[in-house]
């Protein structure tokens, strides 16, 4: 089953079919059974922990318990659970000319739902001031979700997808005010990290501008 | 709330790293690391001119939400509200709330990060 996971996983990578695909099921002969099951709604295993994250933190943020309250209460049921990347954007994938070459960062893997990468693939926070290239500061999205698509045989499911990127800015601010609570703590002077601190409200803006033009539009 | 690292620590960060690397003649020739430590030094400016009165609009904010009567912190107010809002207490108010969030949020990228809100405006 893990196998056959990774295969349906790995077309959101665009790697392609045929002599690719071969080569990746003969390294790929891994034991994945360490990984926890999130139960049915992943969204709600994700809140969860990043509540828990925020509890560890001395300073409270409302506008994160805000966004997290707003998700709880939209959580989807994921029926179609797969292994995720789940810090699949760029800057950790590897390109040669056209060809996709390698992909880093794995050590946050995870069964979630399938649009969960999506998401943080396209996420604001993910497109390092390209803000039209929509699909990692690179691309077009609908190229993107289309190439997808082509690869994997799922759809995109376009109605969630702005739900995993309110869940994808939480994330990247959570993880900022942990960074930042590094040097704040005592435990590692750093000006990057204190200054990585200060790019929590960047991702608490888009997740207010999110949330605002979800509900607008009536999607959530 | 009021904001940390505060201005006196940036400029110690920030002098530490300037110590080590001056700064070249050609600004456009800056390495990261001095980079980092002025916009530090932005930040510490930015708290010695608008940090007091930050504090005070937060506070207006909050009596708008809360009422004027309540004496509580900043920071007692931001943890009542976190409380809150994980309870599902504020589940039917959302535009009041909404409001109090994004002047918090727009405040703090005024003091981190002014052109990212300004690029934001006019998305």
């Amino acid at each position: 089953m893990p196998l056959q996971q990774l295969r349906r996983l790995f077309p959101v990578f665009g790697i392609g079919a045929g002599k690719d695909r071969d080569q990746i099921d003969t390294v790929i002969q891994c034991d994945l059974d360490f990984l926890p099951l999130p139960g049915a709604a992943p969204a709600l295993h994700r809140i969860a922990t990043y509540r828990g994250y925020l509890d560890e933190l001395p300073d409270p943020n409302p506008t994160l318990e805000y966004a997290l309250r707003w998700l709880e209460l939209r959580a989807p049921v994921t029926v179609d659970l797969v292994l995720c990347h789940a810090d699949f954007r760029t800057g950790n994938y590897m390109v040669d000319g056209d060809r996709l070459t390698g992909i880093l960062d794995w050590e946050f893997a995870a069964w979630s739902d399938p649009m969960e990468d999506i998401a943080w693939f396209c996420a604001r926070c993910w497109r390092f001031g390209a803000w039209e290239r929509e699909a990692g500061g690179i691309g077009e999205r609908e190229a993107f979700y289309h190439g997808y698509e082509a690869e994997s045989g799922r759809a995109v499911d376009r109605d969630a997808i702005p739900y995993w990127e309110v869940m994808a800015a939480v994330r990247w601010a959570v993880i900022a005010l942990q960074q930042g609570e590094r040097h704040l703590s005592g435990g590692e002077e750093s000006l990057e990290l204190a200054l990585t601190g200060l790019r929590a409200p960047e991702m608490e803006l888009d997740v207010l501008m999110d949330i605002a033009r979800i509900e607008g539009e009536g999607r959530a | 709330m009021r904001q940390r690292p505060d201005a006196t620590e940036f400029e110690r960060l920030a002098d530490a790293i300037l110590r080590d690397n001056p700064m070249p003649e050609d600004r456009k020739a800056l390495s990261y690391e001095q980079r980092m430590a002025l916009k530090a030094h932005d930040i510490a400016e930015y708290d010695r001119q608008r940090g007091e009165a930050d504090m005070e609009e937060e506070l207006a904010r909050f009596a708008a939400l809360y009422g004027q009567d309540t004496e509580a912190s900043i920071e007692a107010l931001n943890c009542r509200l976190a409380d809150e809002i994980r309870a599902g207490k504020w589940d039917e108010a959302p535009e009041a709330l909404t409001t109090l969030l994004m002047s918090q949020v727009r405040s703090r990228l005024k003091r981190s990060n002014p052109k990212y809100l300004r690029a934001m405006r006019g998305e």
